[in-house]
């Protein structure tokens, strides 16, 4: 074989940085914002819910009818363009009454998930990652807090403090944090075996930055899934309460009472039934296609 | 003798109805003597009509009954059950009027009103085969009475002589004598008497109502308080019907008694009460031929109100609101009372809210008797102020300026949270802030809390309801002397107790009649108390029923004489 | 695992105190007592002697104390609402209606819901996730309280296929039962989906594929068995609230269950029913959290080890 000559190397040119990431750096948000933008059924969800939000905080404020005006030889009205929606049982403008009560079903609803967010979260991440007493103690007060039922509890506290949205938000506060802290726990058993936890505890990182930084995104697809059902089941909470009577302080509505109501009347005044549903049925739709959407979007093993 | 003990005990809250019955119809948890009646159909009780047809009926039934012994029950529901299967001395016939029934004949009354003599009648036997005798009744009712049975509703036993002394003994030794000294005694095995506390003008058709029905003592301490009356096998009676099946909170089955006195103008072999609690079910069930009995809300009854088959049946039963004049002391003024009340569209309360409903002119219910063989609306005509804003704004401002202030404080109206409750809340807020620019609050409740504030006078203003416990004025009126347990709202007036209590003590009745009327104008002229509506039940009954007597009190129906007819 | 049992059946045991002590409590704050429709109609006196004879005029820690020994012998006492029926008994005969009621729609509802979210998983993004996951979005956006009178209206007035109501033949079981699983449906088949969706994205998934095994086979051996864990998690307690009785289905159907129990029970002040309720809420669901628990584990033998060190 031929030797080869040492003149025919020259020294490579020198590169500034080879190194460097050619493409452009995005981080964890940015690219999962950016994956969502491409899922065009959660994107609608998104648009939508923002419509709706949108109509439930001026619809009331462009309408020259009010939620409480009872004008009784209009009861029952059929919509027409005086009444887009109709009219109710006292003769009050359904279209207002309805986007009323969108407003307060979704404060109800997102009151739930942020309390669900952070309580439920929290107490379930410290639960599993501590484990063994801690997390036995820790097993035993949600277990105690979640066998009271809800409703006992709600209506207790809408008799002590009186109808309305606080006292069923601090109902729901008390235990509807709990199923959210139990997933996450399971979720988190899984999860804190892994290596990456193992790596990241050998490298000195403590608890609150293993749950935060390295638990909680990984459980961030669950937790979401999750919330997107909470929203609806607070809301879904605060119709039932409704249906049983101890809701909302009269007369004001939210969604869940308007359709209470008018599943009573369905059979004759299937207009007071049909709008609040289409409106329950398109925010829940919405959450849930927002919901799937955001838990791609975010889960970082589908990154790519 | 103490106002409390005899007069106030005789209303009755309608509570079973606005308790179990969570639509808007509800049941009638009243009782009391005789009216002019409402039958749903032409009553077949002559036996010339003949039935044909499998003699069966299926009833929706509200509220599953909560016990069906004849000392505890207390609503309603039991009422109309133990009023098919047992009875008492005395039935009500379709113009409420009593028939003998156990009784051979109608009672010896002694001239002072006090001592009730009554001859059973031949052959009559319980549902077993032993015979009824009159010592089954004085244990009836000495077990009522009994604190240890935990009866909540002997009150109107304890209008016999002697009766509180019973209900109010400390230890059984003191029971038990008290017992032997009450003024019902077994005179043989077929007579009865009774011996009253003080003259009651309308005790034969009590002697008609649940709480005067006779107990077989030996099979009562079979089963003990505690189980009486608990199940099919722990009930017997001596009526048209014997309890076959109770499936508790789904159905209950009744069949013909054959071993009961009148057997043969008894036409229906079976009944099937299916416990259903929600109107529309009620109705889909009745709309597919799954019963033939059911009743309406507001809404169906406004699609129905034109159909053959509607039954409207006006109960003795009053919704009112009240004015709590210590909690709001600017209710002590007249005019202001007068302008809350004046504010109130009634009629538009039973257009929207209520419908089916009548609109209230008086306190006392319309179909309800004067005492003196009349009734007492026609007699008393429309006393309570109506509605007109204009004038309601002009009082409030005239009654702000008499008690010194500015304006009204926001109150806050208390009601029961289910069936048609809140909704009535609802439409009192907004007539109040449209008609008298006043804010109300709206505050529905459960039903035991509601009451529970309203007996201890802690409230501002509530939407409450009450059915007559007797077919006479003074169980609307003597609830407003001052003192009384119902007069919660403290309203007080020396003109209205005097002539009340004249009436109670008067043997003229027509001088009593009018001494009542004369009490109830003083009532609404103060505007006392703020009458909204009487209470209607509409039902849907299938043509084939025939007799089914729907009284305005007491019972829901009454099934003695109803047949099919197909 | 026997300790772990005992252990745990030992933590059931004061978590069930816990709760029998804290409802007592708290029913006591409700306004109202059981007799508050009596009371103004029969004299003080005689009022004072029927609460007297409920031992209601006791202490509250005396009337406590005994009604923890009652409870200690199987006692839950007297219903004040049907003063001839134990709580005891009114609850084991409107919880056979629940418990029937509730064990078909759940049975209904696993069968559709994984179905449903296996399949989305499955063919993600794809028109069969769209279409799988709209049929159960239906069931979660419209509440029992308009599906139930739809049904019981439209099936069983208008066409006539099935009664609107009542609980006498299997015919009436099959409404209320698939208006009640309507929810749960909605809610297993998203939990499948999205554990379905998380477990694909495994390692070890991608081994099984590489090793050559057959679609099916990874999905059943692998996919499903991994991601039913979550959802098993939430079965335990699903199950609890639909066999303990729905209130809006149970009384759209006219079915005998436990349902309107509670809430009639609160309305009426009756004490007795709602701690014995409550408490019998909480056993099962306490019951059922254990065996869940414990079918965790079996389902995933890593948890045994990490779980309970």
């Amino acid at each position: 074989m031929e030797a080869i000559s040492k003149e025919k190397f020259q020294p490579a040119e020198k590169t500034a940085n080879v190194e460097a990431i050619v493409r452009p750096s995005v981080t964890y948000w940015q690219d999962a914002w950016r994956r969502l933008k491409k899922n065009r059924m959660a994107m609608a969800g998104l648009i939508v819910l923002i419509i709706l939000a949108g109509f439930a905080i001026f619809a009331p404020m462009f309408s020259s009818h009010d939620y409480k005006t009872q004008v009784l030889k209009d009861t029952f009205l059929k919509p027409s363009s005086a009444h887009w929606f109709g009219t109710d049982q006292l003769g009050r403008d359904l279209w207002v009454r309805v986007w009323w009560g969108v407003r307060i079903s979704l404060f109800i609803g997102l009151a739930a998930a942020a309390i669900d967010l952070v309580v439920g979260v929290l107490y379930g991440g410290i639960s599993a990652y501590f484990g063994g007493r801690v997390d036995d103690i820790m097993q035993r007060i949600l277990e105690i807090i979640y066998a009271i039922p809800l409703l006992l509890l709600a209506i207790l506290f809408i008799v002590f403090m009186g109808p309305g949205i606080s006292s069923i938000i601090i109902a729901y506060a008390i235990s509807g944090w709990v199923t959210m802290a139990r997933l996450v726990r399971g979720q988190m058993l899984l999860l804190k075996e892994q290596e990456f936890v193992l790596a990241a505890r050998t490298l000195g990182a403590r608890p609150a930055r293993i749950i935060l930084r390295h638990l909680v995104p990984n459980v961030l697809g669950l937790i979401i899934v999750q919330l997107t059902y909470v929203v609806p089941t607070a809301i879904f909470f605060e119709a039932f309460l409704s249906f049983v009577g101890v809701g909302i302080r009269p007369p004001m509505a939210s969604l869940g009472k308007l359709i209470s109501e008018g599943a009573q009347v369905m059979r004759y005044q299937p207009h007071l039934l049909l709008y609040p549903t289409i409106l329950f049925s398109l925010i829940l739709l919405s959450f849930n296609l927002l919901g799937d959407g955001l838990r791609d979007a975010l889960d970082p093993k589908m990154r790519k | 003798m103490k106002f409390k003990k005899f007069t106030s005990t005789a209303l009755v809250l309608t509570l079973a109805g606005s308790l179990l019955a969570a639509c808007s119809g509800n049941n009638s948890g009243s009782n009391a003597s005789e009216s002019a009646g409402n039958s749903s159909a032409p009553a077949s009780g002559s036996a010339s009509a003949k039935p044909t047809g499998p003699q069966e009926l299926v009833i929706n039934y509200r509220t599953d009954p909560p016990a069906l012994d004849v000392s505890i029950a207390e609503s309603s529901s039991s009422f109309t059950i133990l009023g098919a299967i047992s009875e008492g001395l005395y039935r009500l016939d379709k113009d409420l009027q009593p028939q003998p029934a156990l009784a051979a004949e109608l009672p010896q009354i002694s001239p002072d009103g006090l001592t009730y003599t009554v001859k059973l009648r031949d052959g009559i036997t319980w549902a077993d085969g032993t015979p009824v005798t009159a010592q089954d009744f004085v244990y009836s009712f000495r077990r009522t009475l009994d604190p240890a049975t935990k009866a909540t509703y002997a009150f109107m036993v304890a209008w016999i002589k002697g009766g509180e002394a019973v209900m109010t003994a400390k230890t059984p030794e003191d029971v038990k004598k008290a017992q032997e000294a009450l003024g019902a005694k077994a005179l043989d095995e077929k007579t009865l008497e009774i011996k009253l506390e003080r003259p009651v003008a309308f005790f034969t058709s009590t002697l008609a109502f649940l709480n005067f029905y006779p107990q077989k003592q030996e099979f009562v301490d079979k089963w003990g308080n505690e189980k009486s009356g608990a199940d099919a096998d722990k009930v017997l009676g001596a009526g048209p019907f014997v309890l076959k099946t109770w499936d508790h909170g789904q159905k209950l089955v009744l069949e013909k008694n054959p071993k009961y006195w009148d057997a043969a103008n008894v036409k229906l072999d079976k009944v099937t009460l299916n416990v259903v609690k929600d109107n529309a079910t009620g109705l889909n069930l009745y709309d597919t031929g799954a019963a033939d009995y059911t009743v309406l809300d507001g809404t169906q009854y406004m699609q129905l109100k034109d159909n053959k088959e509607l039954v409207r049946k006006k109960e003795l039963v009053t919704g009112y609101v009240n004015f709590q004049h210590t909690k709001v002391p600017a209710f002590k003024n007249v005019k202001i009372r007068q302008a809350y009340t004046a504010a109130i569209d009634r009629q538009g309360l039973v257009d929207t809210v209520l419908q089916g409903n009548t609109a209230a002119v008086g306190y006392t219910p319309s179909g309800n008797l004067d005492g003196n063989g009349q009734e007492f609306r026609k007699v008393a005509g429309d006393l309570e102020q109506p509605f007109d804003a204009a004038k309601a704004k002009e009082l409030l401002a005239q009654g702000l300026a008499e008690a010194g202030l500015k304006e009204m404080p926001e109150l806050t109206i208390i009601g029961d949270d289910n069936g048609t409750g809140p909704k009535v809340l609802e439409f009192l807020a907004g007539q109040w802030e449209q008609n008298l620019g006043v804010k109300v609050k709206t505050s529905p409740m459960p039903h035991a809390n509601r009451l529970e504030l309203e007996l201890n006078k802690n409230y501002e203003i509530v939407s409450t309801l009450w059915g007559a416990d007797y077919n006479d004025p003074m169980t609307w009126l003597d609830m407003y002397l001052t003192g009384g347990s119902f007069n919660t709202q403290d309203w007080s007036s020396a003109e209205y107790d005097k002539l009340v209590k004249g009436a109670q003590s008067d043997t003229n009745l027509e001088n009593r009649a009018k001494s009542l009327v004369e009490a109830e104008k003083i009532l609404m002229n103060e505007a006392a108390v703020s009458p909204l509506y009487y209470r209607t039940l509409n039902i849907m009954v299938k043509p084939k029923v025939k007799g089914l007597i729907q009284p305005p009190y007491g019972v829901e129906f009454e099934l003695k004489w109803t047949s099919i007819e197909e | 695992m026997l300790k772990y049992a005992v252990r745990r059946i030992i933590y059931m045991i004061i978590t069930l105190w816990v709760i029998v002590t804290a409802t007592f409590f708290l029913m006591k704050l409700l306004p109202g007592n059981p007799f508050a429709n009596a009371s103004a109609k029969l004299p003080p006196e005689a009022l004072a002697i029927i609460i007297q004879q409920y031992g209601l005029d006791q202490p509250e820690w005396k009337q406590y104390l005994k009604y923890v020994v009652n409870i200690t012998q199987g006692d839950f006492g007297v219903s004040y609402q049907y003063p001839t029926r134990t709580v005891a008994e009114v609850i084991s005969k409107s919880f056979q209606a629940s418990l029937e009621l509730g064990l078909e729609s759940l049975f209904l509802a696993i069968i559709v819901g994984l179905t449903l979210g296996t399949v989305a998983a499955l063919k993600h993004n794809k028109l069969g996730d769209y279409s799988a996951m709209f049929v159960a979005l239906v069931g979660i956006s419209i509440p029992s309280f308009v599906v139930g009178p739809l049904l019981s209206l439209y099936v069983g007035v208008k066409a006539g296929w099935l009664p609107p109501g009542l609980w006498d033949g299997p015919e009436h079981r099959i409404m209320p039962a698939i208006a009640l699983s309507f929810g749960t449906i909605a809610i297993l088949a998203r939990m499948m989906r999205a554990s379905m969706l998380e477990v694909s994205s495994m390692d070890y998934i991608k081994t099984a594929k590489s090793k050559g095994l057959s679609t099916t086979a990874v999905v059943r051996n692998h996919m499903v068995r991994n991601a039913i864990l979550p959802v098993v998690t939430i079965l335990g307690p699903i199950a609890v609230n639909v066999i303990t009785g729905t209130l809006v289905v149970e009384r759209i159907f006219a079915v005998p269950g436990l349902g309107a129990q509670f809430v009639e029970s609160i309305y009426s002040n009756d004490y007795t029913m709602i701690t014995g309720l409550t408490l019998f809420y909480a056993s099962i669901l306490v019951v059922v959290m254990f065996v869940t628990d414990i079918v965790y584990g079996l389902v995933d033998p890593r948890i045994r080890v990490a779980g309970r060190r």
